[in-house]
């Protein structure tokens, strides 16, 4: 019941569009810090997949971030009490030039790679060269995010100089990315590939061992460079299916599971368990959208993609879908609450997101009369994971049929889901956003041109969206960008190529033993572990 | 007999062949990319030519025939090839999980056959009465219950009554036994129950049918013990289709223990295989199919030898 | 059962279980009782608890067996003398089968009450059993050896090797050649007539004082049966051992019992010695059971006496006399059932005109049937439906030899046969087991496919019809098989079964038609119309022989080859189908080819008959011919062996069964197939296939001595 009323608190906080985020890491903080960490233990946490390997240059899993991440240290990282702050990890300062073009980064001195050679500018230079322009055999999936890089200097072995060709108003958050980490550059001049199977970093845990299917340790790396960290004698990631970890979290066998658990699984955990755990919710940094094939009839027609995302009722589905599922928060192409996110008031002037669902699916109906549509039958490709994607597609069809489309689930394994998508053989399908940070620069990928963004499947070419997002991410005014990102939202939501079904919640359960831990919006981020401790 | 084994061993090759050529078409026709999935399965915005490169550099892109002959070739040196989502050798990979899996799969076998027998057998010598219905129950209970549902039936039996569940990480059997006993036998014991409902039946049909049988009553008319008679007269007869049963659920047990070891979170074949499906990881898939397949060849061998020593017809016809 | 040895033992038990504690491996004196029977069953009922109600199996028998002497329980399936048997073992299948009273007195004690741990140390001990099933009745996982020792272990306390040498000793007298090195063996090593003389080893190990043997020959070969009877005979007489021989087989009973009880719907009707009961029936079931029978010994009649209806239902027995309502000879009085009469010389019969029947002797006017000694004429031209020619059949198998050896080996189940069937005659085919004849049939029938010779039907070659031609033969070629059981499918009812060919083959114009046809062909072969509605499981083993044959009959056929029509079926009912198959010929102009091991059948409804060995035809003549003077010897053997239901005729005849087994069809004997058991072969046999000679007009044999 408390559960319950808890999260109905927050979903209508989310709704109204105050920042509930700071709220509630604000509150955790607070209690966080009246404690002194104390020394020693290993945390065992529970991990649903696993990475297929070490390079954290290619990859793009979470279950990559969650054993990964204790062993290496960023060159900067989100502030995880006051997200989406950024603050240092090796850089202790850092300076940006009036034109925007040139950042100049100061290193803590006497930060050391877990084998004891000292890590300097050269590494930091050498990872994210690897990064923006990999050797032959490398994979660097954010490539793409450095494009504005014109050059990587080191003047002197404590500063690093970045220098862009054009303004780029995302460039410091993607410096925070959990994802560039910083390897050894005599590593990686003797092997550019070392990285794929070797761990070998300057964060606060060494590695220890990685048994294939079963576990990932790592041990306190005396050589840390922040003094006193990490409290914690090691870690120790298990793998396991998330049917498990209900269960293990339940029994005490892992005291945590750093991505989120559904509703229902938190509430079996924390009726089973009492006060043994500590439950942390957030919204989270991911959506549920509705994507439809453009280059399908009757789906190249604007009308007929607009009329169907005007018939879902996206604030009666938060308040519905948010007590049995993960689903919850209306929002935009920005996660609600974000600071660029729209407001309430301006997203319910945007088609589909209207308060008066009756006049929304009048005007749907009509814009389907004047596209020549009737008797609609069609498909929806969807992912056979229940939460939240079944939940989700359910909703939408119920919501199609009460403007007289009828739409057949298809539930696809999530490899042919996928191929279903890239290989456009669909109608429409539900597909999810995601990423470690809220900055528009990585949100809007799915909006863009399939051309210039493969991961927006509808196939769609649209040079104005282009062009906004292009002009936003040039644009180091906060304002000037805020506008520039709301009528690139308009100018999507009108085209409705692919529009945003619910944004998520995310529950993070862990025992009540473990203090130190952040919840952020993102389960990429603050997962260094270097600032937990064990109580016991 | 010697002729046999000799002759069902070179059969292995040919069927092997032939699973292998199948189940690398077979993987193919399937829809679904594990470099997409590797790369775009978090929703982030890779480009194309990372995929391209990461496919190149899998030699997914290389001909279809000319991977055939990788596949064929590889396999005639006993080289399985490399994971394509981990990149390391399908056989290091099955290596460390097999074990485990074959484990529970053995002590399941046990456990169904310490069960089955002496169930079975009181089951049909006490035929219609209270004895052989509780049996029965208890037998067709095992086959209406899935074995993944009750595994995960004690998973919260043990958590609700005990507090306790089972260590999470499994640990070789020769380095800590208990441990690795107390995590196994849970398992073992959820798919040994149907395991021992199938064996049980057919142990009850079986020696019910061989009490029937003329050389019964010529036993009894010698006025043997009637333990005796049903100990050496009519459970080695019995036993044959029992053991056929055992031997071709045990083959089905290894496929079998695909859900259960999601359910009790077991690092084994099973589990791999899961994964290996959803990412349509070929090269491990046709790995693990060659395994399973030689596993259902080697156990069925061992049930037709086990028949030999049991039937003598057999022996001498082989 | 249970409730009643509960009772005993705290009861009249206890004296036996006192007389019987321990005893000396040897057997004392028998413990005969006040006439001198060492088993003595006096009033027996058993009962039979099953779904549909109780079946009193067993209703009052009461018989005695002196030492050393050798009774005999005749009677029909179903007669209730498999259970009596199994009842003085105590062997009844539990928990259906029940002695709801009577006595059993065996050597002073009284097995109906005795305790279950002290019978079971009388079975196998002073009790023996042989059953009918050679082929199952033994354990097929277990060495010979064990089987045979085991009484010995658990009886006599024997150690291994005392047990093992004693085994040994037990094969060699039951006619084991090697035995040492057969003890290690399992059955499937054994052929049937190996296996039964296995079992009667098995029977006399403890050296029992009354060994019963269950129809032990019924599965045997002709010839293997007379060595095992003459076995029997033997060990009876050289060890003393009482004997009861359950039989359906009148001329075993006749050569070897010295009395015999006649059992009919679960009582003994008569009883009397051997000689009394052939010469001077006095019940009128045993009159007919010995004149259904078709007899070797004497000349055959038209048509084959047959005892009309079928047994009384146990379930529901009728008050009075059980056989009344198929008796010739019924009165007023058999409504009450008649008292047993003693007639003298040890004779008794169940029948109130037995005094009767003895008063007017051989006199009776009823007791006479009137004979017609002349063969009905038949047609004798020479017009042949079936010429086969050289026909052969080669089974190719591979046999393993050594550890990675293959080799061919051919068994060759017909070899180079030839012989026709003229339009509307009956040629009778006979031999033993695994002698060709099923398989020359199925060539006919086109079941297999010849490796040479022809086959011409009609004057058509079936080897080179069309398929279209093939199809028009098959209707005119009909089969009747042995199991008239398993040969009709259980799902369907008669009336579907007998249908299903003319639907097939759409004889008949429409559905109206097709039941009318039904109906008519069922009345044809004596059955009610209104059957066609039943299922298989409803009708008796005759009845559905008749369902087996108006189904051939639905396809208008010209020839039909009968394989084993009536070996499943008792004397009575075999009659009656019989005389029906010839009544069909008659009517319809049918010409049969009949195949079957029963000579004395054969002989009856055959004009001419073919003898086959080992795929080989040994002989062909006309029926009388060959019966009067059959020429190869392997002819002689087999009519030698087969007994005669005639006390006077068996005892005055020499015994001189033939000798040896059926040599493996995958290793036939070179030059003559039965030179390995004839007693004429000399070492010429061994060089040349015999050609067939013909010694007179129509009578040709295989055999280089004629």
């Amino acid at each position: 019941m408390g559960i319950l009323h808890r999260t109905g608190r927050l979903a209508a906080l989310a709704t109204t569009g105050l920042a509930t985020t700071a709220l509630t890491l604000g509150l955790a903080t607070a209690a966080g810090a009246a404690e002194t960490p104390r020394r020693g233990g290993t945390l065992t946490f529970a991990v649903t997949a696993e990475p297929p390997n070490y390079d954290c240059h290619a990859n793009t899993s979470f279950a990559f971030i969650h054993p990964v991440a204790p062993h290496y240290s960023l060159l900067l990282k989100f502030d995880p009490a006051n997200y989406p702050k950024i603050t240092g990890d090796l850089a202790e300062s850092w300076t940006v030039s009036d034109d925007g073009l040139t950042f100049t980064f100061k290193l803590h001195p006497n930060v050391k790679f877990h084998d004891g050679s000292a890590l300097t500018a050269r590494d930091v230079k050498a990872s994210y060269e690897r990064i923006i322009n990999p050797p032959k055999g490398v994979v660097s999936a954010r490539q793409a995010t450095f494009d504005a890089v014109a050059s990587v200097e080191t003047p002197d072995p404590q500063t690093v100089v970045f220098k862009l060709k054009g303004a780029d108003a995302s460039f410091l958050a993607n410096l925070a990315s959990p994802w560039n980490c910083v390897y050894s550059a005599d590593k990686l001049a003797a092997d550019p590939k070392f990285p794929e199977k070797n761990v070998m970093g300057s964060g606060p845990f060494k590695f220890g061992e990685h048994v294939s299917g079963s576990h990932w340790t790592g041990q306190r790396f005396d050589g840390y460079f922040r003094q006193g960290e990490p409290y914690l004698d090691g870690f120790r990631a298990v793998f396991m299916s998330s049917s498990a970890v209900t269960n293990a979290l339940q029994g005490g066998q892992v005291q945590a599971e750093f991505r989120g658990l559904a509703p229902a699984d938190r509430d079996r955990v924390k009726n089973g368990a009492g006060d043994k755990v500590q439950v942390h919710e957030a919204p989270w940094l991911a959506s549920l959208i509705l994507v439809f094939n453009a280059k399908k009839k009757p789906f190249d027609d604007p009308r007929v993609r607009r009329a169907l995302s005007l018939a879902i009722d996206r604030w009666q589905a938060s308040t519905a879908l948010a007590k049995i599922s993960i689903l919850g928060p209306v929002g935009g192409i920005l996660r609600p609450g974000y600071e660029l996110a729209a407001s309430e008031a301006e997203l319910t002037k945007m088609p589909g997101f209207g308060k008066d669902i009756k006049a929304a699916r009048d005007e749907a109906m009509l814009l389907l009369r004047e596209a020549g549509v009737t008797g609609l039958t069609v498909n929806l490709t969807n992912r056979n994971v229940n939460m939240p994607y079944t939940i989700g597609g359910v909703y939408v069809i119920d919501q199609l049929r009460q403007i007289g489309v009828t739409v057949k689930h298809e539930q696809l394994e999530t490899k042919l889901w996928q191929s279903a998508m890239s290989s456009g053989n669909y109608d429409m399908a539900i597909d999810f956003t995601g990423d470690f940070m809220d900055d528009p620069s990585l949100n809007l990928t799915k909006y863009l041109s399939t051309e210039i963004s493969p991961v927006n499947y509808s196939g769609q070419a649209d040079p104005l969206l282009d062009k906004l997002y292009a002009q936003q991410r040039g644009e180091t005014d906060k304002a000037k960008r805020a506008q520039l990102v709301r009528e690139f939202e308009r100018r999507a939501m009108e085209q409705a190529y692919v529009v945003p079904i619910l944004w998520w919640n995310r529950s993070v359960v862990l025992s009540t033993d473990v203090k130190g831990w952040e919840m952020t919006p993102s389960h990429y981020l603050n997962q260094d572990l270097a600032d937990v401790w064990l109580a016991k | 007999m010697l002729s046999y084994i000799a002759h069902r061993l070179g059969m292995i090759v040919p069927t092997l062949i032939g699973v292998a050529v199948l189940c690398f078409f077979m993987l193919r026709i399937m829809p679904g990319d594990i470099v997409e999935l590797k790369l775009r399965g978090d929703g982030v915005a890779v480009t194309e030519e990372v995929i391209q490169q990461e496919r190149a550099r899998l030699g997914l892109d290389k001909p279809l025939a000319s991977q055939f002959v990788d596949w064929m070739t590889g396999l005639a040196t006993l080289d399985l090839g490399r994971s394509l989502w981990t990149d390391k050798p399908v056989v290091e990979e099955i290596g460390t999980r097999v074990w485990v899996s074959l484990q529970v799969a053995f002590m399941a076998t046990i456990i169904a056959v310490l069960i089955a027998i002496p169930l079975g057998t009181l089951s049909a010598l006490y035929k219609d009465t209270w004895i052989d219905y509780v049996v029965r129950v208890v037998a067709i209970a095992g086959l209406a219950v899935p074995s993944f549902w009750l595994g995960m039936l004690v998973i919260m039996g043990l958590l609700l009554l005990f507090r306790w569940l089972p260590p999470i990480e499994t640990v070789s059997f020769f380095h800590d036994p208990i441990r690795n006993l107390s995590i196994l036998i849970w398992p073992a014991l959820a798919v040994g129950y149907r395991y021992a409902a199938v064996a049980t039946r057919m142990m009850r049909s079986s020696l019910l049918e061989v009490l029937k049988e003329d050389y019964i009553r010529t036993a009894r008319a010698k006025g043997l013990y009637e333990r005796l008679i049903v100990v050496r007269h009519g459970l080695r007869n019995a036993l044959l289709p029992v053991i056929t049963v055992i031997g071709v659920e045990f083959a089905f047990l290894i496929g079998g223990l695909v859900v259960t070891e999601q359910v009790f979170n077991i690092n084994g074949i099973g589990k791999l295989f899961v994964q290996a499906v959803g990412r349509g990881d070929f090269t491990m898939v046709q790995g693990l199919v060659m395994l399973v397949a030689v596993i259902f060849i080697l156990v069925n061998l061992a049930v037709d030898l086990l028949y030999g020593v049991l039937d003598p017809r057999i022996r001498s016809k082989a | 059962m249970r409730a009643q040895s509960d009772a005993v033992r705290s009861g009249a038990g206890r004296s036996g279980a006192g007389q019987g504690g321990t005893r000396a491996p040897t057997p004392n004196a028998p413990n005969l009782d006040a006439a001198g029977a060492l088993l003595s069953v006096r009033d027996l009922h058993v009962h039979f608890v099953t779904s549909r109600g109780v079946v009193k199996a067993v209703d009052g028998v009461s018989y005695d067996v002196k030492p050393g002497e050798m009774v005999a329980i005749v009677g029909e399936s179903g007669c209730g003398k498999s259970v009596t048997s199994l009842t003085v073992m105590r062997l009844l299948a539990k928990p259906a089968g029940r002695i709801v009273g009577g006595s059993i007195q065996f050597d002073g004690r009284d097995l109906v009450t005795l305790p279950e741990p002290e019978m079971r140390e009388l079975r196998g001990r002073d009790v023996a059993m042989i059953f009918q099933e050679p082929m199952t009745s033994l354990n097929p996982v277990l060495p010979i050896g064990l089987q045979i020792m085991e009484p010995l272990f658990v009886h006599l306390k024997m150690d291994k090797a005392t047990a093992r040498a004693r085994a040994r000793e037990l094969l060699e007298l039951v006619g084991i050649p090697d035995a040492e090195r057969r003890l290690d063996m399992h059955p499937h090593e054994f052929s049937g007539g190996m296996r039964q003389r296995v079992m009667i080893a098995i029977g006399l190990a403890c050296n029992p004082k009354l060994l019963i043997a269950d129809e032990p020959t019924t599965a045997l070969d002709v010839t293997i049966q007379a060595q095992i009877l003459e076995l029997m005979k033997d060990l009876s007489s050289r060890l003393g051992i009482a004997m009861v021989v359950i039989t359906h087989n009148l001329g075993i009973v006749a050569r070897y019992a010295d009395r015999v009880n006649v059992m009919y719907a679960g009582r003994i009707v008569e009883h009397g010695t051997a000689e009394e009961v052939f010469s001077r029936p006095r019940h009128p079931y045993t009159m007919g059971l010995l004149r259904a029978v078709p007899r070797l010994d004497k000349p055959r009649d038209a048509r084959l006496y047959t005892i009309e209806g079928m047994p009384p239902n146990l379930m529901n027995p009728p008050t009075g006399c059980r056989f009344a309502e198929r008796c010739e000879h019924r009165i007023d009085a058999c409504v009450q059932y008649p008292a047993v009469v003693d007639v003298g010389r040890g004779h008794t019969a169940a029948c109130h005109r037995a005094a009767e029947f003895e008063a007017a002797d051989r006199g009776h006017p009823n007791l006479r049937l009137v004979r017609n000694d002349q063969p009905t004429p038949r047609p004798h031209h020479d017009d042949p439906i079936l010429n086969v020619a050289g026909l052969s059949k080669h089974f190719h198998l591979s046999r393993r030899t050594g550890l990675f050896g293959r080799e061919k080996v051919v068994v060759k189940a017909v070899d180079d046969v030839s012989f026709n069937v003229q339009r509307g005659e009956t040629l009778g085919l006979v031999g033993e087991s695994g002698c060709g004849k099923t398989t020359l049939g199925r060539l006919i029938l086109r079941l297999e496919d010849p490796t040479s010779g022809s086959i011409q039907f009609d004057g058509r070659d079936l080897g080179s019809a069309t398929p279209s031609e093939m199809r028009a033969l098959r209707q005119k070629i009909q089969v009747i098989f042995q199991d008239p059981f398993s040969s009709l499918n259980p799902r369907m009812t008669i009336g579907q079964i007998i249908a299903e060919p003319l639907s097939v083959y759409r004889l008949e114009p429409n559905a109206r038609a097709v039941r009318d046809r039904v109906a008519e062909l069922l009345s044809q072969v004596g059955l009610h119309p209104y059957m066609s509605e039943r299922y298989p499981h409803e009708l008796s083993g005759g009845q559905r022989q008749r369902v087996g044959i108006a189904r051939a009959l639905a396809m208008k056929p010209s020839l039909i080859v009968c394989d084993e029509p009536v070996s499943a079926l008792d004397v009575s009912i075999q009659g009656q189908i019989i005389n029906l198959l010839e009544d069909l010929q008659e009517r319809l102009g049918l010409t049969y080819l009949f195949i079957a091991h029963d000579l004395a059948v054969v002989r009856h409804i055959s004009r001419r008959v073919v003898v086959m060995y080992l795929g080989r035809v040994m002989e062909i003549a006309d029926r009388d011919e060959l019966y009067a003077h059959p020429a190869h010897p392997y002819t002689q053997a087999l009519l030698a062996a087969a007994p005669v239901p005639d006390v006077v005729v068996e005892r005055a005849r020499a015994s001189r069964p033939l000798q040896g087994e059926l040599p493996s069809p995958l290793n036939p004997p070179s030059g003559c197939v039965f030179r390995t058991r004839c007693p004429k072969a000399t070492k010429a046999c061994a060089e040349v296939v015999p050609p067939p000679v013909e010694l007179r007009p129509g009578h040709l044999a295989a055999c280089i001595h004629l």
